[in-house]
């Protein structure tokens, strides 16, 4: 090793030994925190969250809430006092950019738009879980986004349920887009779609994207529902972690009765619309902030059964779903009777 | 020893975290206003192998050596000498693998900035009287290879399962110990035939 001090350096005290940095860089991490929660039971802006229309809603009281984790974006600058204030916060979490954000090419916009997506399609698929239970089925396909400026802005709305491309039906997100692609780029293709429960043509003039037709819109699956049901949540939430939840909120509202019989639940997890439940992200985050919001009963999905050890649930009671099923019989039992034997994730609930 | 990597830093060289986690339990013993601190990591069968004598006193054998990382504490730096000038005249021997810095360290949140004074006892004086400030203390270390990792302790919160652990956390300081490893030749990126180094994966 070579190793020499450089010629003239005074020698300083010891003291200063310890110097000042402010070392401001971004550092290539995320930090989770406990995000607010909503009660899909309750109101947005004035409105139920959960609303209906051809059918009867029962608003018979309880909480069903939702919970959301705050995360920082991608392009935050986070500087190291940040992380270790976050580091010694216990309700935050700090990852790598590379777990929060695995798509490294992807900006924070392309982020927001996939969390709108994802959040679209979850409510579809809540209400589709619960009209399930209830008796009712049918798949479609849903317009979830229309890109600013592309051919089918003004003629195709989000929200909208696609039936057919150029008179051909369309059942899965997959043939809609070959369907699309099918199309010589520049000729007008014709979609049918389906908008406050009427049935509509829009013709779109198709554009070029590498070669193919497009016409500038994200899919998702959707339902034919036999009635309305709609949920209007904050649309500055995204993402699919409330799926559950939401399934749990229709169900509810759909059917006479509080569910959780008028006491406070708060849960994650995703849906599908066979009911499974999976896992989803910032479990750490979300029970505290359930905790705060007053939940006595929350909602773990199995598969995030080994995020939640060691977390501090106060004496709110952590029950392990994998099924709507499994989640309502949970809610159900609980409510009757608070402290009855639930299914747990191991020990100490 | 605490192990409270950040979830998820799956690429990280297990020989350099431990020996980085291993100094950072070593220095803590010894309590705050420390002095920097420089260590060599070399292989621990490489070690076992020239100095058996050596290697038998710190009760290192065959088996304790697989593919593990030694540090060796370098001559005291000169009290007041920064580390990072110091670094900046660092070279290394062949046979050491990487090395690894300690150093306490007052970090201030991002607002402060501007209104840091720029003679540096002033500075220190206003780090010292800022009342967010964080007294920290940093490991980190870096291979030839190019893997890095730096263990944080917060004095604030002095425990070992406190501690904080991450490949990118001081990016400063690991860039300045990569440095210190670097080949002086000329660069010859993938040798004149192109059939150079493989890539790390």
């Amino acid at each position: 090793m070579t190793h020499r001090t450089i010629a003239g350096l005074v020698a300083l005290p010891l003291v200063l030994a310890l110097v000042l940095v402010a070392w401001l860089v971004p550092l290539p991490y995320t930090i989770y925190s406990p995000g607010p929660t909503v009660n899909v039971l309750g109101s947005y802006r004035g409105s139920p969250i959960v609303s209906v229309q051809g059918h009867k809603a029962y608003r018979d009281g309880g909480e069903l809430r939702m919970t959301t984790v705050s995360e920082t974006t991608r392009d935050a600058d986070l500087g190291l006092w940040t992380l270790l204030a976050a580091w010694v916060d216990k309700d935050d979490a700090i990852y790598p950019h590379s777990v929060a954000y695995p798509e490294a090419d992807q900006t924070e916009k392309q982020d927001k738009q996939e969390g709108a997506v994802q959040m679209s399609t979850a409510q579809q698929d809540a209400v589709a879980a619960a009209l399930e239970k209830l008796g009712y089925d049918v798949d479609r396909v849903a317009i979830a986004q229309v890109d600013k400026g592309a051919p089918a802005s003004g003629k195709v709305k989000a929200g909208d349920l696609l039936l057919s491309v150029d008179g051909t039906r369309v059942t899965t997100p997959e043939e809609a887009v070959a369907a699309v692609q099918k199309v010589t780029p520049g000729d007008p293709v014709r979609l049918g779609l389906k908008r406050g429960g009427k049935t509509r043509t829009a013709t779109v003039t198709t554009g070029t994207k590498k070669g193919k037709a497009y016409v500038g819109v994200a899919l998702g699956s959707s339902y034919d529902f036999p009635f309305k049901v709609s949920i209007g949540i904050n649309p500055a939430i995204g993402g699919p972690s409330a799926g559950l939840m939401m399934a749990l909120s229709v169900y509810d509202t759909l059917t006479p009765g509080s569910l959780t019989g008028g006491a406070h639940v708060a849960g994650t997890g995703t849906i599908d619309a066979d009911g499974d439940v999976g896992a989803i992200g910032g479990i750490q985050q979300k029970i505290p902030g359930a905790m705060h919001d007053g939940a006595r009963l929350f909602l773990v999905p199995a598969a995030n059964c080994q995020d939640v050890e060691g977390a501090d649930h106060g004496d709110m009671r952590l029950v392990k779903v994998s099924t709507f099923n499994g989640a309502l019989k949970a809610v159900e039992t609980w409510a009757e009777d608070h402290d009855a034997s639930l299914p747990t994730c191991g020990s100490g609930t | 020893m605490s192990m409270n990597d950040l979830t998820g830093d799956l690429d990280l060289d297990p020989a350099l975290a431990s020996a980085v986690l291993e100094i950072e339990a070593h220095v803590a013993a010894d309590g705050w206003d420390q002095p920097a601190r420089l260590y060599a990591l070399v292989d621990t069968a490489q070690l076992v192998a020239a100095e058996p004598a050596l290697a038998s006193l710190m009760g290192l054998d065959e088996s304790s050596a697989q593919g593990s990382l030694t540090p060796i504490e370098q001559d005291q730096l000169v009290p007041g000498e920064r580390l990072e000038e110091v670094l900046q005249t660092t070279a290394w021997p062949e046979g050491v693998t990487g090395c690894a810095a300690v150093v306490e360290r007052l970090v201030l949140p991002p607002g402060a900035d501007g209104q840091i004074p720029e003679d540096p006892v002033a500075a220190e004086e206003f780090a010292r009287e800022h009342p967010d400030r964080q007294e920290v203390r940093i490991v980190a270390g870096a291979t030839r290879a190019g893997a890095t990792y730096c263990a944080l302790r917060l004095r604030s919160h002095d425990d070992d399962q406190d501690v904080l652990g991450g490949a990118d956390l001081v990016p400063q300081l690991t860039q300045l110990l990569a440095a210190t490893l670097a080949d002086d030749e000329p660069d010859d990126p993938g040798g004149i035939d192109g059939a150079g180094e493989p890539e790390e994966p």
